[in-house]
């Protein structure tokens, strides 16, 4: 017990390393307070036997300080139980969101790695093969550049005289005539070059990925939150407007205890932070005025569509 | 600071002491409650899933409270069939999750009467939820353990540090079929542990958590067993 208290105490790193090489250590508790971990000097130590006994738990104490975790997460989600909305669609991942790593570095916590590329494509893939009829992987034309960044048809600049009629895909009609004057349209494709029959094309992305661990918030939970966009786009590439989503995860520390034990609750926190995206994106998608007016222009690109108020989750 | 050596008697006086307080010590006191609603009635081909709440920001119950009733409902020989947590919330994802599950009778209503999970909860034949709140906390600590080299470099401990446990955890029954809340069970524990060293530290823990685990499991199957007098009132 008094070594788990030990380990407790190091967990916070309470002490330099010159410390810790004393050969005294202890435990001292407090009356309903908090331990606190002290550690004092003997210099009459000559035996070979402490000086060993000494240097194993020094090297053990060091260990318990050093911090940060390197994780992959590796996350399958479900399909999600949902009615899917009768359309078919394209989904563009791009390379950012497929090779996404965070790395950030934590003050008195060490650097902290997340790699969370790998598993993107197959949750999106898994949700928005449920939440449409039919999904359709598609590419970028080659020379075209990633559209992540651009900003909805209706944000952009009026002069930017660049339309529907430079799109690879089909041709215009109603509802996407309104977007001629906005950003120039992404050039979609299938990855084999042909002209994908879809109703419209969604592009998810990664915007941001934030972490939090116990020792730094003091709370219970390692936590994680990833903060998505999906761009929503009409066939001629023309961006109609984006879509919000943020994946929070936790695991609680409680379910963690010891040292080493970063790297596991980070992977469980981000592995319910992907899951609760999914979740968030397939509850709740047709029901937000983001995503209803590009709905609501599949559904006219679709004669066999359902509309969207008519389709139940 | 304890530095030398301990003379025999010492020893042997330390030994006797730690032999008595792990005679005394660990004790733990528990205290069962349950209030029934309603009759139950699990089918043969039905099954039970025990179900923790993951949407709150502090307080969350310990996985491995939740997967210690799971295991104890489905052994023994009045064993209550049991679908694992990760089973149930998988098949009907994303209607489960930390932030969707559904938090009242109310909620759950809306969700089962979508034709998509009736049929997915028809398919895995869950009939009831036991949803699991609460947790075991760490409260009054006292006394202080010091540990040193002795000569020759052997490591030697001394003192005395006592803590209390306590657990607090409660469920609710909620009968999937008929849409209602059929009981509410609570098991509480409390006891002291403490370790003490002369030379050598002996801990003495008080299995508080596990003892909550063991009453309410037991009372999770008396509540889902078949019915009887005892276990049929308020």
């Amino acid at each position: 017990m008094a070594l788990t208290r030990i380990a407790l105490g190091l967990a916070r790193c309470p002490a330099s390393a010159a410390t810790l090489l004393a050969g005294t250590i202890r435990v001292a508790n407090s009356r309903h307070g908090r331990e606190a971990v002290a550690f004092g000097v003997h210099r009459n130590r000559r035996s070979p036997y402490g000086a060993l006994a000494t240097a194993l738990v020094a090297g053990w104490l060091l260990g318990g300080c050093s911090s940060g975790a390197s994780i992959t997460v590796d996350v399958d989600v479900p399909r999600p139980l949902v009615e899917p909305i009768n359309a078919a669609v394209g989904i563009y991942y791009n390379d950012e969101l497929r090779n996404y790593v965070h790395e950030e570095e934590l003050v008195d916590h060490g650097k902290y790695r997340i790699d969370i590329g790998a598993s993107h494509a197959p949750v999106f893939a898994q949700v928005f093969d449920a939440m449409f009829e039919t999904v359709v992987p598609m590419a970028l034309v080659p020379g075209d550049e990633a559209p992540a960044d651009e900003p909805p048809a209706d944000e952009a600049p009026a002069d930017d005289e660049a339309g529907a009629g430079d799109a690879d895909l089909e041709e215009t009609d109603a509802a996407t005539d309104s977007d001629a004057a906005g950003a120039p349209p992404v050039r979609f494709t299938r990855p084999d070059g042909s002209k994908p029959a879809v109703a419209g094309i969604i592009a998810p992305s990664i915007e941001e990925v934030q972490f939090a661990i116990p020792r730094q918030t003091g709370g219970e939970f390692y936590e994680v939150w990833i903060r998505y966009r999906l761009d929503l786009y009409d066939t001629n590439g023309n961006r109609l407007g984006e879509y919000p989503v943020i994946g929070y995860g936790k695991a609680n520390k409680a379910n963690f205890g010891g040292l080493g034990q970063a790297s596991p609750a980070l992977n469980e926190a981000t592995m319910w932070a992907l899951r609760d995206a999914a979740a968030m994106l397939s509850f709740q998608f047709r029901d937000q005025s983001e995503s209803k007016d590009w709905l609501a222009m599949i559904a006219t690109r679709n004669a066999y569509a359902t509309p969207p108020h008519a389709v139940g989750q | 600071m304890t530095t030398g050596r301990l003379p025999p008697r010492g020893i042997a006086v330390g030994l006797l002491v730690l032999a008595a307080a792990w005679l005394a010590g660990g004790c733990v006191q528990t205290t069962v409650q349950g209030v029934r609603q309603a009759e139950t009635d699990l089918g043969a081909s039905e099954s039970v899933v025990i179900l923790s709440r993951k949407h709150k920001t502090q307080g969350e119950t310990e996985d491995d409270f939740v997967a210690c009733v799971s295991d104890y409902v489905k052994s023994g020989s009045d064993a209550v069939p049991i679908l694992t947590e990760r089973e149930f919330v998988d098949a009907t994802f994303p209607w489960f999750e930390p932030r969707t599950a559904p938090l009242n009778m109310d909620d759950l209503t809306q969700v089962i009467n979508r034709p998509l999970i009736a049929e997915r909860i028809d398919e895995i034949g869950v009939r009831y939820l036991v949803w699991i709140e609460g947790q075991t906390r760490r409260s009054d600590q006292t006394g202080s353990l010091q540990c040193t080299m002795m000569t020759g470099g052997v490591p030697g401990c001394l003192g005395f540090l006592s803590w209390e446990r306590g657990s607090n955890y409660e469920a609710s029954v909620w009968d999937v079929r008929r849409k209602m809340t059929v009981g509410t069970l609570s098991s509480e524990a409390a006891g002291t542990s403490f370790v003490i060293a002369v030379v050598v530290p002996v801990p003495v823990i008080a299995r508080v958590q596990e003892e909550a685990c063991a009453n309410l499991s037991q009372e999770i199957k008396n509540f889902l067993g078949p019915q009887d007098s005892s276990t049929a009132d308020a």
